[in-house]
């Protein structure tokens, strides 16, 4: 297995210092100016189409010394700047749609700068690289999984050999003790075999009475495993109205996951996004890589978009729901991701390879303690906790290296329901 | 000191003989012999029926495994509105007024539905308070038996077409001059008034009439009489040294209680750095909640209690001596205040005009006026006046009225003949009632115009002159209904919403207050409350003595003492209006501990001289007849210790005919027999004794905790209090246990072999001032509505099944005439040392690391046992799936108060479980709250201020009783009462460690009356 990711980092290796700085530029334009800008350069969303945006400032010509181009870098950085200079084209930029640009001063560096403007210039040559590291990353999980499932038919294997093994030495210790040696009248020695049952063994008591207890033990196992997992749906993927794909957009788009979910932090619940937050891009990109525009027009119904214009009524779309906790169990979003800093992952698996979304954890009693058990809490960096003094006198001391969940009261009943 | 014996009913005053009889903890017998010993009787269970529950059960079961899991959908906004984030309660200001009560209020909102009801901490009239009729208002939005359509003659019509008739019908009786009233509860609301004064002038033949269903007439008249101003004086109880109440439960239901209860509390609570407590006198003739929170309280007939101010008034200025018991020490107590400079205020509960005038002179006498009584910026808590009445029912009676709109007002209930009334209203040519739910009137009116639910409506308030609130709706309205501003403005043909009428009517209050006039409308909108300069700047008109002579002489003529005598009283169950609101149904009296019905209430040694002793133990009290007033009336009379002798109480607000649902139709109507809305009637007599019982829904009776000191010796002291200047020399004093200082007797007996409890964080604990506590019960309802605690019904109540988490137990201690009253809010003490975590066989209920006992409902096999060694009886049982949580659904008897309709469990608040039939649930010290309150903190990562987490009930109280926090932090204010020489816990002499401490009852008063 370990081979087999050193071969994946080898292929990944040449493909990182392939595309160079336009491609670096994509994945910037996306995750800077891609909520406001088309990606494709070619629409115009809440910001104007970027698509030869470098050669109409460089056609504005020298300004206060400063060319078209530099200019566009200082619009870039903080738009007030060019403006407060007077110069002229930004003054008229300024007037944009009345919606005014944030300000990346601080935020991107030159090189950085250098990346984006690089991919606009030329933005054919970032496109067609494939996104191979991460198919690469997912065999890998796979091959991992595999790699354990072996292990464990390994150890039953071994297992069963043992139980064989231990079967036949006590046969033969049997026999051997049911063996008789007797003295012929000859003087010679003869050995008497035990006397064979002739009852074939399935006729036997021992065997039956075995049996009954294999079968009464196997059913009361799995009515027993069957009856905790009532209720429970790990795996649960439903057919959801849209065929919404997380593998594109927080996979290969690498759109962070709380700018659609952005409640998450601090609300409750990581809220299903509504369709307007869909058309910050959407508005933009009509057509999806896998259905079409398909899939793209049920967005556009849903929120009443007519193609120029909110203009119809408009249909809220019903999801069907993966995640379900039972009504007494208490679950807050914000909790975990805001004040315990957990991975989104940790609790709904690589959502980001998932083109269709499944249960990934069984929600079970067991699985969310288990991990209060094993999580520790932001306890120096989050000042609430100063309130636990009494741990932080064994760290300082040394006596405590770690406060998971559970130290501080996580894994009590009332903490999640009441 | 000789130590106190405290006790909850008559019974038990005699503790010697009667009191082993008394203390049987379970209402039933527990079955433990059936079967073995006694036959099974027919009905019971048998084998058969438990083989068919077992196949059931089991069959169940398994098709239940064998479904699928339903598909849930989840659908998320088109466009989210900025402020509304799913799962998080936003809270939007509003006002809650009826009945003369004004509270401002926050509307709590999870995820569009209004949920909860918490006062408004900015307000300068409620000051965060809230009342307990305030806390149940939220559930009145949702009932399915509102009216969802307009209705015409009794079928359900549009609006247009409601509107086009009752228009031409208007028009056509305008034409012929036929008298239209509008009669009306008090309308605090300035547009509203505006808007009526718009449709008058449009329709001159119509006039607006102020009916009050518990009548401020005679202190409004008086005011006129004495002031030359028609409206309410302005009380305040916090300026007061000395307060003298003739009658007047001014802290649980007179007047604006939440106001007065709030201000007046403000001087009673004591500390060590302060001892200036104001000292309340209480004469009157049936025990109320605000005399439990007296220092000295008199108790007189319903007459003398009428007459008491004249003759005060005769004793303070020409030393006349008096008949009536007390005067003469009141007197004194006034002289004594008047001549050392202190200020005094008296309010007088009666209803006539004259008592009232006699108590403005006294309050002059005492130079009251203009120091604790203001008569100058008008007070609009209640305007109604029986001059008003009396002309309209003239009216009605003679045939001239033609046509009647009811505003908020339901005349054939709160009349005095009501029902006669009702036929003559069934016949005028237009009737027009716009409740909102069926009531004795709405069902005789033509037309039903349905106005929405005051949590529907846009609305403004002016209860003082220069403050002024709006109300805003928050949601949509249910059903089909509409405002009646909005109806009326259709009718009188003003363009426009109410909304725009309100805004344009603000114009006048907010233009130049803010830089302009949107910042005024929603910063008033935001905060709930403008307060225009100058309004905290108090005058009063200067006093006219002309009256005075007349009106002693009126009174002394009219109130004359007879054998028996009837004195009507308000309780915290409100005025009637309310009635059809479970919550208040079943939230218990103060002082009588009933609930789900009126009685009368009587001196006990009276009861028996009629032989209609009640026998307590079942809950039976003997049905009696009095005539009242020329009327028969037959109801189950409870023996009340400090009922003055010779007085009968019985209270409004029951006896409701024709509400939404019939199990609020209990008790008799008192207004129907009420001549002219007089509280007092002394021409009463004694009819007679049925000899047959009433099974009344009494609850604490049943759940005494026991008397029973240490070694069976002594009497426990649950309730603990001392005196004012016994406070002084010793702050410990009356905080004792066994006779010892409370400290030196815990150091000494209370020690362990067990290691102690280690919290390493919080340490949650509560403490309850004895001296703050006016017995409201906001609290309880609040708790009721934020943990969804069912409402249970009368018969469920009666088999001692009340579910409240939180109760307000009523003891009394002293003579059974005129004993003192404390309260004491009993909720889940929250033990270190529980003794119900011991007992339970499945770990159900623990403890936590920040220590609190701990309910883990899905883990509990109702097996009760916690709830019998529970030393507090805190503990409740689910006997039905009140809120509908059952998998299979719920297997009640009945459902009559429809708690599982879809649209009442809208109410619930989804952060807290509904708990489902067969377990125990108890007060969690809203742990609901905690942990949003530690998120907070976490998200701003901050450690936890205090005083940041409040729980429901908490919030509820208008007098700040409860102070909740952390006790392992020494800076927050809950760790410093609770080291308090005043604090201690109940009975935590037996080793329970309670979370609670309570703060010893401090009277002002000698020795000579304790």
């Amino acid at each position: 297995m370990s081979i087999y990711l050193l071969a994946c980092l080898f292929t990944l290796i040449p493909l990182s210092g392939y595309a160079q700085d336009a491609k670096a530029g994509k994945t910037l334009f996306r995750s800077k100016c891609g909520s406001c800008h088309d990606v494709s350069l070619k629409q115009k969303m809440t910001g104007p189409a970027l698509e030869g945006v470098i050669d109409r400032w460089k056609a504005t010509g020298e300004f206060k010394g400063k060319s078209g181009e530099e200019w566009l870098k200082s619009w870039i950085l903080n738009w007030n700047d060019p403006v407060a200079a007077g110069m002229p084209y930004a003054v008229k930029m300024k007037e944009y749609d009345g919606s005014a640009m944030s300000v990346f001063a601080g935020q991107i560096s030159d090189a950085e700068m250098a990346n984006i403007l690089a991919y606009i210039a030329n933005p054919a040559s970032a496109s067609p690289v494939k996104a191979e590291g991460a198919g690469a990353d997912a065999k890998a999980a796979k091959s991992e999984e595999g790699t354990t499932s072996n292990y464990t038919i390994g150890i039953i294997l071994a297992f069963v050999f043992l139980l064989l093994l231990v079967y036949i030495l006590g046969k033969t210790s049997k026999e051997v003790e049911g063996m008789e040696l007797s003295k012929e009248e000859d003087g010679s020695f003869k050995l008497t075999l035990p006397k064979k049952d002739k009852k074939p063994f399935y006729l036997k008591s021992t065997f039956k009475s075995a049996l009954m207890l294999a079968v009464v033990v196997i059913l009361i196992f799995s009515i027993g495993k069957s009856a905790i997992g009532l209720g429970r749906q790990q795996g649960y993927q439903p057919t959801q109205p849209i065929r919404f794909s997380h593998e594109l957009h927080a996979g290969k788009n690498k759109i962070n996951c709380q700018y659609c979910h952005f409640t998450a932090a601090d609300g409750k619940h990581a809220n299903i996004p509504s369709v307007s937050t869909c058309m910050n891009c959407h508005k933009a990109v009509n057509q999806g890589p896998k259905y079409g525009k398909s899939e793209i027009q049920k967005i556009y119904d849903a929120v009443g978009w007519d193609g120029t214009a909110y203009t119809k009524t408009p249909k809220p779309v019903k999801w069907i729901r993966i995640h379900n906790l039972p009504d007494h169990v208490y679950f807050n979003h914000a909790q975990h991701v805001n004040a315990g800093k957990v991975e989104c992952q940790t609790c709904h698996g690589p959502i980001e390879t998932m083109e269709e979304v499944y249960q990934y954890a069984p929600l079970s009693m067991g699985w969310c303690i288990n991990c209060h058990r094993n999580h520790d809490v932001q306890f120096v960096d989050n000042s609430y906790y100063k309130v636990f003094e009494k741990y932080h006198k064994e760290m300082k001391n040394g006596t405590r290296k770690r406060v998971t969940v559970s130290d501080i009261g996580g894994t009590e009943c009332q903490k999640c329901h009441y | 000191m000789q130590e106190k014996i405290y006790w909850q009913h008559i019974e038990e005053i005699n503790l010697s003989n009667n009191m082993e009889s008394n203390t049987k903890e379970f209402a039933e017998d527990l079955p433990v012999l059936q079967g073995i010993v006694e036959p099974i009787s027919d009905n019971a269970h048998n084998r058969r029926d438990f083989l068919k529950s077992l196949g059931f059960t089991v069959g169940a079961a398994t098709l239940a495994a064998s479904c699928t899991i339903p598909e849930r959908k989840s659908i998320p906004f088109v466009n989210r509105p900025e402020d509304i984030m799913p799962g998080m309660a936003t809270y939007y200001a509003s006002v809650f007024a009826q009945g003369g009560d004004y509270v401002s209020i926050l509307v709590k909102n999870r995820d569009g539905r209004p949920i909860k009801i918490e006062g408004n901490p900015d307000s300068i009239i409620s000051r965060g308070g809230t009342s307990a009729l305030a806390q149940a208002s939220v559930v009145g939005l949702y009932d399915s038996k509102r009216y969802q359509n307009p209705k015409s003659n009794g079928k359900e019509v549009k609006w247009s077409e409601i509107d086009k008739e009752i228009v031409s019908k208007l028009d056509s009786l305008k034409a012929s001059n036929g008298r239209v009233a509008i009669l009306s509860s008090t309308i605090m609301s300035p547009s509203s008034n505006a808007l009526i004064f718009q449709f008058l002038a449009k329709y001159p033949n119509a006039y607006h009439v102020t009916h009050d269903m518990v009548s401020f007439s005679g202190l409004i008249q008086a005011t006129e009489m004495s002031f030359g101003k028609k409206t309410l004086p302005d009380y305040h109880f916090d300026k007061a040294d000395v307060i003298v109440s003739i009658g007047a439960d001014f802290a649980a239901t007179w007047g604006n209680p939440v106001e007065y209860a709030s201000k007046y509390i403000s001087r009673r609570k004591v500390s060590k750095e302060n001892t200036n407590m104001s000292r309340h006198i209480h004469v009157e003739a049936l025990p109320s909640a605000t005399s439990a929170t007296a220092d000295i309280r008199i108790p007189v007939s319903a007459s003398e209690e009428a007459r008491f101010a004249a003759d005060l008034y005769n004793a303070l200025t020409s030393g006349t001596a008096s008949s009536i018991k007390g005067v003469s020490e009141v007197k004194e107590e006034l002289m004594k205040a008047k001549v050392s400079g202190k200020t005094c205020l008296i309010v007088n509960g009666s209803n006539d005009a004259n008592v009232q005038v006699i108590t403005y002179a006294i309050n002059s006498f005492l130079g009251a006026i203009g120091t604790t009584v203001f008569v100058g910026k008008s007070v609009n808590y209640k305007k109604g006046t029986q001059a008003e009445i009396d002309a309209f029912v003239a009216e009605l009676n003679n045939g001239t009225l033609k046509g009647l709109i009811c505003i908020d007002s339901n005349p054939v209930y709160s009349l005095p003949n009501g029902e006669e009334l009702g036929k003559k209203i069934k016949n005028l040519e237009l009737s027009v009632s716009f409740s909102d739910k069926i009531n004795e009137t709405s069902e005789v009116c033509k037309f039903i115009c349905p106005d929405n639910n005051f949590l529907e409506s846009w609305n403004d308030y002016e209860p003082k002159e220069g403050v002024y609130s709006i109300a805003q709706p928050a949601i949509s309205p249910l059903f089909n209904t509409r405002q009646y501003q909005q109806s009326l403005m259709k009718w009188a043909g003003v363009e426009g919403t109410y909304y725009d009428f309100i805004k344009k009517n603000a114009m006048a209050i907010g233009n130049g207050t803010y830089h302009n006039f949107d910042a005024f409308w929603e910063y008033t909108l935001q905060k709930g409350e403008y307060v225009a300069p100058g309004t905290e700047i108090l005058s009063s008109s200067a006093f006219n003595a002309s009256n005075i002579a007349s009106a002693l002489g009126q009174v002394q003529a009219s109130y004359k003492k007879s054998e028996l005598e009837v004195r009507f009283y308000q309780s915290i169950q409100g005025d009637g209006s309310m009635a059809d609101n479970p919550f208040i149904q079943e939230l218990p009296d103060p002082i009588t501990r009933m609930t789900w019905d009126n009685y009368f209430i009587a001196n006990p040694k009276w009861v028996e001289s009629k032989g209609a002793n009640a026998i307590l133990n079942e809950k039976k009290f003997a049905i009696i007849t009095l005539k009242i007033n020329g009327k028969d009336v037959t109801l189950p009379v409870i023996p009340v210790a400090g009922v003055a002798e010779g007085t009968i109480g019985v209270k409004y607000g029951f006896g409701r005919k024709t509400t939404s649902n019939e199990a609020y139709n209990n008790g008799f109507n008192v207004y129907s027999i009420l001549s002219k809305s007089a509280n007092v009637s002394n021409t009463a007599s004694f009819v007679s004794n049925s000899g047959e019982f009433a099974k009344l829904a009494s609850v604490q009776s049943y759940f005494t905790l026991t008397h029973k000191g240490l070694g069976g010796e002594k009497t426990r002291n649950l309730i603990k209090e001392t005196t004012l200047s016994e406070y002084i020399k010793n702050p410990e004093s009356g905080n004792t246990i066994g006779g010892k200082g409370r400290k030196a007797w815990i150091d000494h007996h209370l020690v362990t072999l067990y290691p102690k409890v280690e919290m390493p964080g919080h340490q949650w604990g509560m403490v309850i001032d004895l001296n703050s506590c006016v017995g409201c019960s906001a609290c309880v309802v609040a708790c009721s509505i934020e943990n969804n605690v069912p409402v249970v019904g009368k018969n469920e109540v009666y088999r001692s099944h009340d579910m409240h988490w939180l109760r307000i137990d009523r003891y009394h201690t002293g003579s059974v005439d005129n004993p003192d009253v404390t309260f004491q809010p009993m909720l889940c003490q929250h033990c270190d040392n529980a003794p119900c975590e011991n007992v339970c066989p499945v770990s159900a209920t623990n403890h936590s690391s920040d220590g609190l006992n701990q309910m883990a409902y899905n883990r509990c096999i109702g097996t009760r046992y916690c709830a019998n060694n529970c030393p507090y009886k805190v503990r409740r049982f689910n006997w039905f799936d009140y809120t509908g949580s059952d998998s299979f659904g719920a297997i009640n008897d009945e459902d009559s108060l429809n708690r599982l309709d879809p649209i009442a469990r809208m109410v619930l608040n989804p952060d807290v479980v509904t708990r489902s039939r067969g377990v125990i649930e108890k007060c969690s010290f809203c742990v609901q709250k905690i942990q949003a309150g530690k998120l907070e903190a976490k998200k701003e990562s901050r450690e936890l201020r205090d005083g940041e987490i409040k729980t429901a009930c908490q919030s509820a109280c208008a007098t700040n009783a409860i102070t909740f926090g952390d006790v392992n932090n020494k800076s927050t204010l809950v760790y410093q009462m609770t080291n308090d020489e005043r604090a201690f816990g109940v009975i935590e002499e037996i080793y329970t460690k309670p979370s609670v401490s309570y703060l010893t009852k401090v009277r002002n008063r000698d020795h000579k009356h304790a």
